[in-house]
Parts: structure tokens; sequence; C-alpha cells
């Protein structure tokens, strides 16, 4: 008997520790194993997930001035529930965001904790808002934080910046090849509120802080881009062509200084633009290049050895009949020498040295240059050109493309060739961006220079050098690109404007000028190209159009530079202290 | 006195107040109660830094945001294009530097009768 009642007792114990045991379990296991999760759980019950917003990146120039920046802006948003006295916010309201009071009343009377009134108000409006409803004890009104992104110079280097969609991502420029880099990564916090709708910060929950996008440096100068620009403006103005595209490079890194298209747009405001002036033509347009292209069958043919310093070539008087066509120069030569050929820009002589290295060798110096293939610029868009190979040429392509005909090219690629002259013979990587940092500058990666080929030796670059600085000589065809106290050395370019139907369109030409300065030691490249200038008909060549232009901007970028003139200074008016 | 009611005196079980008992008992109410007042306080406390702290947040806020926006007006305002803008609507003038309010680190080299001039030199002016 009492043994059964000692073993009934025993097992009531067992199955009250047992069941007690398995709660303890059961408590151990939710506070300790699942305490994360529950935790998350009851975060999102009771309280609300508050997005910490990443701040853009900044964008700025080789100088730390500022291109993009943000702009604080609010989001005026309405909670009915909240609303005492509809009137008298409304009448209020009105008065700062410019909405109507019937409208903001309609709103008001739907009742709704989440009427968006206003987008994009500025802060200080906000504010002023805010002030206001506080001295009159209105409630129901809130602000939420947001930014607009801002390019306070406007036009300037639109193509390059781009802009951002409406949900904040890149569509073009550097916003869009940079995203990831610039957009950063949002965070967020659980928060509580009380019934006012202000946070309890002492139950502020679980917080993922928001990691801001890096800032990111161009090498871009802004003080040469607004020469550029400024130079720009005028010609788009006074010649009235099609387009017009001038880049500026650092021939000893790729780095580009400068890079202006007009038309252009306004980054701010890009809706109300045309899609045409939204195209950044330097890397998205391609053009025959015409003259400035005869750098590479001169540096070509003086590098495989078939001609050098004292080799002439007869260049037929000005007509040579080749393919059962008569290619032509402007004036009529005999023999001229290889420095000549640049200096008068013969076509003819050109075609005999392209002959002369055969087309293989020739294409391949033509893809040596970078022409035919995409550079690598971070900018969206850029294109390849077109550089036919040797098995798809006709008889005559041989005598057209030492000319710059039957080749399409982009300006950069043009303003890179030319870079590969003054650089000594290296093709260099062009660039934009010349580093990157995080906001609070701990972390920094540079965009060193990089060099895609060695193009040719040093000796030949120099050579071409010498010929390109005699065709701003007396005697050349750029003397208009010479520039006070400075050795200049370039080439023009004037090329019929290939017809979308087929052929060239008559009295329409594409005129360019690409060059260098100072010749003895370049400290930039700049490029300039006028589409189909309104000039007088007989004047409109790259010597006489594109040539001042660059003269104008090199003259200002020596300033700018402070370069030191490699020349004496020819006399130059100077202002008189007494000009009253 | 009356023996008996001596004897019963003597008898009667005594109910001593137990200060040593009552001391601790009121230091562990006290302690409670201290507690309780001090866990008050510090949740009163905390809401008040709370309020101070958001309050603070808040400010931040809008002076980075004042900051920001100043940042981009004083950019546009210096933009070398608006610049120019209001050189040409005559709002602000170029005046020439006195050779004099140059301050250079490396000196400029001087201009020679056939020679190198720095372009930022300003040269005597002709009467």
């Amino acid at each position: 008997m009492i043994k059964t009642e000692r073993a009934r007792i025993t097992l009531a114990c067992a199955a009250v520790a047992l069941v007690f045991t398995a709660f303890s379990w059961r408590l151990v296991h939710l506070h300790v194993a699942k305490h994360e999760d529950y935790a998350r759980m009851a975060a999102e019950k009771h309280s609300m997930r508050q997005t910490i917003h990443a701040i853009r990146g900044f964008i700025y120039d080789r100088n730390g001035e500022i291109l993009a920046t943000n702009l604080p802006v609010r989001t005026v948003v309405a909670d009915a529930s909240h609303i005492k006295d509809p009137e008298k916010l409304a009448e209020t309201a009105s008065k700062h965001l410019a909405i109507p009071v019937p409208e903001l009343l309609e709103k008001f009377a739907t009742g709704r904790k989440y009427i968006v009134l206003k987008r994009e108000v500025p802060e200080e409006t906000a504010m002023a808002l805010n002030r206001e409803m506080q001295e009159l004890k209105l409630r129901g009104i809130h602000f939420e934080r947001d930014a607009i992104r801002y390019y306070p110079h406007g036009e300037m280097l639109g193509h390059v910046l781009g802009f951002l969609d409406h949900e904040g991502k890149g569509v073009q420029g550097i916003e869009m090849t940079l995203e990831s880099e610039l957009r950063g990564k949002d965070g967020h916090r659980f928060i509580e509120r009380d019934r006012m709708g202000r946070e309890i910060v002492p139950y502020r929950g679980l917080e993922q802080p928001a990691e801001d996008g890096r800032n990111i440096y161009l090498t871009v100068d802004l003080g040469l881009q607004s020469i550029v620009e400024g130079e720009l403006d005028t010609a788009y103005r006074d010649l009235k062509p099609q387009s017009a595209t001038a880049i500026m490079v650092d021939p000893k890194t790729g780095g580009i200084l400068a890079m202006a298209t007009r038309p252009a747009f306004d980054p701010n405001h890009p809706g109300g633009s045309k899609p045409e002036a939204m195209k950044n033509r330097a890397i998205i347009d391609i053009v025959e290049p015409g003259s400035t292209f005869k750098i590479v069958p001169i540096a070509g043919a003086l590098n495989e050895g078939k001609v050098d310093g004292l080799s002439t070539i007869f260049c037929e008087n000005g007509r040579f009949a080749y393919g059962g066509r008569t290619l032509k120069d402007h004036n009529g030569y005999g023999y001229l020498t290889v420095h000549d050929i640049m200096v008068k820009s013969s076509n003819i002589g050109c075609a005999k040295l392209a002959m002369l290295m055969g087309g293989d060798k020739f294409h391949e110096y033509v893809r040596a240059f970078g022409f035919g293939s995409r550079l690598g610029v971070e900018l969206p868009g850029e294109v390849a050109g077109i550089v036919h190979p040797p098995a798809r040429w006709d008889k005559l392509t041989i005598t057209r493309m030492p000319m710059g005909h039957s080749v399409a090219v982009t300006p950069l690629q043009i303003t890179m060739g030319m870079a590969v002259i003054a650089n000594g013979g290296k093709l260099m990587k062009p660039t934009i961006v010349k580093s990157m940092a995080s906001p609070d500058g701990k972390f920094v990666r540079e965009n060193p220079p990089r060099v895609i080929r060695k193009v040719i030796p040093t000796t030949t670059a120099s050579f071409v050098n010498e010929s390109l600085v005699g065709v701003t000589q007396p005697g050349g065809t750029a003397t208009y690109a010479q520039v006070n106290g400075f050795l200049v050395a370039g080439k023009t370019g004037t090329a019929q404007k290939v017809s979308p139907t087929g052929g060239y369109t008559p009295g329409k030409y594409v005129v360019s000028f690409a060059g260098y300065m100072p010749a003895e030691d370049p400290k930039f490249v700049c490029y300039v190209m006028i589409d189909d200038a309104q000039t007088a008909p007989g004047l409109n060549y790259g010597g006489l159009v594109a040539a001042p232009i660059f003269a104008r901007i090199s003259e200002k970028a020596a300033r700018h530079l402070d370069l030191v003139p490699t020349l004496p200074a020819m006399p130059v008016a100077t202002v008189s202290a007494s000009a009253n | 006195m009356n023996p008996a009611l001596a004897q019963n005196t003597e008898n009667t079980e005594s109910n001593p107040i137990h200060i040593r008992k009552l001391l601790q008992l009121g230091l562990l109410v006290f302690t409670a109660a201290g507690i309780a007042l001090a866990y008050v306080y510090v949740k009163m406390h905390q809401h008040t830094l709370g309020k101070e702290i958001r309050i603070t947040e808040q400010r931040v806020k809008e002076v980075r945001a004042e900051n920001e926006v100043l940042l981009a007006e004083i950019t546009k305002m210096t933009s070398p294009r608006e610049l120019r803008r209001l050189v040409a609507e005559g709002s602000i003038q170029l005046v020439e530097i006195r050779a004099d309010s140059i301050a250079r680190l490396t000196p400029p080299e001087q201009a020679t009768e056939d020679g190198i001039l720095r372009t930022a030199f300003i040269e005597k002016p002709t009467q």
C-alpha cells in the first residue's frame, strides 16, 4: 500500500518536474536561441521601419570644385486623422505651398493617414510652414526629408555629368556610369512614435546605418571647361553650325581636362531638352575626320622605314588618277618632303605614303592609333567608329582613308590620336575619373594613367611633331592656330558631310583642328570640331573656322595653367593706366 | 500590590518590538522604494534625454540641410558661367590686377626686351 502511494507521488512529482523542465527549456529557447527572431518580430509589430536614406556622393572637378551636389527638399504629407481644424490648416498651408485652399480641403476630407500634398518643397519653405503651424498650434502636416540632385553650373559639363531619373537613378554621363559608387546603400531603424507622431527615442530599435555614396573627383578642370564652353558658345552663336564639339586632354595621362558639345542641355531640367541636345557628341558621333587623320599614314610610313626626313614624294602636280578616279590636292604640288606633305596637307602625298606601306600595314597603324575600337572612357555610349579591314576595301580606299575619308571616328579618338604624337608615341586610355573617396575621406581610390600601347617610337613622334609645328607656321594650313608666345603644333581637317542617303552633301563640311601646346612639352591637346558652319562660301575650312577657336581656347588655357611662354612675345597692346 | 496580581503580571508573555528586524524590513522596503524611484527617475531621465536627442538630431539635420543649400548657392554664384553672365550684364566688373597686388610663392620671371614674360605678370602700362 505504502509502496504504491510512494510510487504515485514519485510519478506525480516526476510529471510535474518534467512539465516544468519542458517549460523552462522552452523559456530558455525563446529567450536565448530565438531572441533575435522574436525581437525583430516584436519590433516589426509594435514599431515602424524608418528608412535612413544614404546620401548620394558628390561630384567634384580635379580641384575640388563642386559639379554635382544634393539639395535638401521636403515632401509635405498630411495625416487627416490628426487634423483638428482643417479650414485654418488649409489656409496656412495654402500660402506656403501655393495650393488652392479648396484643393487642400478636398484632400483632408478623404480622412486618409498619408496624403502627399507636395513634393520637392524647398527646405526654407517647409521650415516656414512648420514654424507658422507651431505658432498657431496646428497639427496634421508632416515633412519628410528628400533630396534632389543639383548641378550648380547648369549647362556646363551637362553631357559629362548626366542627370538622374525620377527614381534617383543615373541615366546619362558619370551619374550613370558610376551609379553604384555614387548611390550608396540605404539603412533603416525601427522606431516607435507617440500620439503626436514624434519618435520615442528610448524605444529606438535595431539600426542598420546607411552607407553614403562615394564622392567622385573628375580629371576635368572647371576653369578650362569654362574657357572651352565659352568659346564654343561664341562659335555656336556666330557660326550657327549643326553642332560644335571640343575636347581637351592631358597627353601624358590621358585625363580629360574639358569636354563640351553644343547644342547642350541643363541637367537640372532635362525634361525640357530635345534628345538631340542631350547627346554627348564627343563620344557618340562618328565623323570622317578629314586631314587630321594624316598623322597616321605619315607616322606609319616613317616608322616602317618606307620614307625618312629627306625622302620626297611626287605629288602629281595636284591630280592623281588612281582606280578610275582622280584624287586632287587643294593646290598642285610636285615633289614634297614628308614634312611638307603634312604642312601642305597633300592628299596625294599621304595616299602615296599609305600605298608604300601597303593596305594591311596601314590598317594596322590605323588600329594602333586607337581608331575602330572603344577607348574605354568612363562615359556611357562610347562608340568604336568604323574602320573596315583591308579585305573589305575597294580600290579607292587606300587613297581615301589616308586623308580621313572612308573611315569614321569619334572626336575623342582623334584627340587621343593626336595625343600619341604629343606624348612621344603612347596611346593613353582616356579617363575622366581621377579618384573616388568615401565621405569621411578614409577610403580613396586613385585612377592611375594607363598606357594602352606604344604606337610609335619617340623619334618618329618627334618628327611628326615638327611637321605639325610647320602646319601652324607661315606656309602651313593653320596659321590662325598660332598663340602668342608659344609654339603650337596641330592639323586641320575639312571633310565633306556624309549624306544619310549615301555619298556626300554638297556645300556642307565638318571642319576641325586638332593641336597641342606648347609643342616642345605639350600640356594639353585640344580638338575643335564644327559641323556645318554657316560661313561665306569658300571659307568653311578647318584652318579658317576651327583653328582660330583653338587659338583662343589655347591662349586662355595658357593663362589659366600659368604656362611659361617659350617664344618671344609678339607686341601686344597694353591697357593704359590712365584710362579715365 | 496584590501578590497574586503581581505574580500574574510577571507571568504574562511580553510582545517586544524587534528593532533589528524592523530596521531590516524598513531598510528592505526603503531600498525597494529607492530602487523603484530610481527606476522611475532613470526612465523619466531617459525620456527627457531621448527628447533632447531628437531635438538635437533635428537641429543637426536642419543645419546640415541649410549648409547644403548655402553651399549649392555659393557654388552657383561663383560658377564661371554665372560670373560671365554677371560681367556681361554689368553687375560686376573686372578690374585689372595691379602688379604690386600680386603675391607669388615663386617669383615671376621678369620681362626682358625680347624675352620671356610670365603670363600673369603685368607690364608697366605705356603712357
